[in-house]
């Protein structure tokens, strides 16, 4: 625990003293400047041939100029690196230190469990999805109006008479769009006001059923660039599935990393 | 030790009524229904009735990815006792032979009795006792019993051996598959035999700090060496404190 507080304590020491070195490089890249400044005055009016001083014609506002280039450069490239080594080491220095914590166990006692995976499959798994299996999932999302359902509820709860507006059918009609959604779990009614919900995983099929939507309409427009059939679109890793397409319709979730570049 | 007392006087209900009635849950009484005050220290804080009664709860949880939870539901059976007073009293009239029959009772002492036995369990340790909100205790007709305290938003619900806590888009239950604790963003934890589920997130928390740590700094440096090598009349940017 004392080495790792003593590591990070040199890690900031060493933090501080880039930042003094960076400091001092830019005190020098000043009076560089300055200096330059001075003699290119100099060189362009020398004191005794200086004309007498006239007065100023009225200003005209033009474009700005071009920024003129400047010789001096400060090459940040050893800090950066060097700061990137840092903090990439700065997750496993955590977990070191908080391993560490544990071994205080007279103040300090963490409990004993273990982190159980779910929603994990491997690629294997996935594809030896059965047709049936598929079908089920995919099957009570088979139809606009109960697709018009689900999206309807995803604001809020809603009676079956706001139902019966929104989708413009009414009594038995509706109910048999209702019924499939409740079988498959993706809608519950409360049984206080007769109210429909959208549950979470019911909200997960819709969200999915909009990303094939987009998939497919993005493969159908755009092709597969050559790629053999296997490879287009969807990879499969251990830890589930991955995009690799194209986003047409890019969010948060599927955007590439950020970059300021 | 404060003892609870049935009051004197039963009564029955002349029409159907809900003394539980909100958006969460519905507690109603058919016609018919005994029913009679419970004191302490000679002070209303609630009703004891027994007749044809049912309730249902939706022990649901609106949360931004959608619901959780289920309804509950089912008819009551025996004596039941809502902390609690409602206007029950304009719905009632005195009770008849007929009504004690209908629930089960030979005449208005065995009904008294029956309700002491049940209100008795609860005697508070002091006179003070003043409900917060509304407490129902009760049993359905397979004997599972309920508790469910509604007040405000949040409620509570135990039946049988699960338990529900709901409030503010937010849910707790236990059950025989777990203890979930589900947040308003629909984020799920799960906590079982097995272990939880729900924390794969934490597996590898070192190396997303690192990651975004990293990134962070790698914009910022970015932005540095940009600044350091642009022409410049404004030295003021270097100005470090």
């Amino acid at each position: 625990m004392s080495d790792d507080i003593d590591r990070i304590k040199e890690e900031l020491e060493e933090v501080r003293r880039l930042k003094e070195s960076l400091r001092k490089e830019v005190e020098e890249v000043r009076e560089e400047k300055e200096r330059l400044r001075e003699s290119g005055e100099r060189r362009r009016h020398p004191r005794h041939e200086r004309p007498p001083k006239k007065p100023l014609p009225p200003k005209k506002i033009g474009p700005p100029h071009p920024p003129r280039p400047y010789g001096a450069t400060i090459n940040l490239e050893g800090l950066t690196e060097s700061l990137e080594e840092m903090m990439d080491g700065l997750g496993e220095q955590i977990s070191a230190s908080l391993k560490g914590i544990e071994g205080i166990e007279a103040n300090l006692r963490f409990p004993q469990f273990k982190v159980k995976h779910r929603h994990k499959k491997s690629r294997r798994d996935i594809e030896k999805i059965p047709p049936e299996r598929v079908a089920e999932v995919l099957s009570p999302l088979g139809s606009e109006e109960r697709l018009k359902i689900l999206d309807f509820l995803k604001d809020g709860g809603k009676s079956f008479n706001e139902m019966e507006a929104h989708t413009g059918k009414t009594g038995s009609s509706l109910t048999h769009h209702l019924n499939p959604l409740l079988d498959a779990g993706y809608i519950i009614k409360g049984q206080v006001r007769g109210t429909y919900y959208v549950t979470v995983v019911g909200r997960l099929a819709y969200r999915l059923a909009q990303w094939l939507t987009s998939r497919v309409e993005y493969q159908l427009t755009n092709g597969t660039r050559g790629k053999p059939e296997d490879e287009v679109g969807v990879e499969f890793d251990e830890g589930g599935f991955e995009d690799t397409t194209e986003p047409s319709d890019a969010t948060s979730d599927n955007y590439p990393e950020e970059d300021d570049e | 030790m404060a003892r609870l007392e049935v009051d004197d006087a039963i009564m029955a209900t002349s029409q159907v009524y809900r003394p539980i009635s909100t958006d969460k849950a519905i507690v109603e009484l058919d016609p018919g229904c005994v029913w009679s005050y419970v004191t302490l220290d000679d002070r209303r804080v609630g009703i004891v009735f027994a007749g044809s009664a049912r309730f249902v709860v939706d022990a649901i949880a609106e949360t931004r990815a959608g619901a959780v939870g289920k309804s509950e539901s089912g008819a009551l059976k025996g004596v039941q006792l809502l902390f609690y007073q409602p206007d029950i009293e304009e719905h009632s009239r005195s009770a008849q032979n007929e009504d004690l029959r209908r629930a089960g009772y030979g005449d208005q002492a065995e009904f008294r009795s029956d309700a002491q036995s049940v209100v008795g369990r609860h005697d508070q340790k002091s006179e003070d006792f003043e409900p917060e909100g509304k407490i129902f205790l009760g049993n359905d007709e397979s004997e599972t019993k309920i508790v469910l305290v509604l007040k405000d938003e949040e409620m509570v619900l135990t039946y049988g051996k699960r338990v529900y806590v709901v409030s503010d888009a937010k849910m707790v239950s236990v059950g025989g598959d777990g203890v979930s604790v589900t947040n308003s963003d629909g984020r799920n934890l799960l906590v079982t035999k097995d272990g939880i589920q729900g924390l794969e997130e934490l597996e590898n928390l070192g190396e997303r700090i690192s990651t975004q740590v990293a990134r962070a700094v790698r914009r910022s440096m970015k932005k540095l060496d940009r600044y350091a090598s642009r022409p410049s009349e404004d030295d003021d940017f270097y100005e470090w404190g």
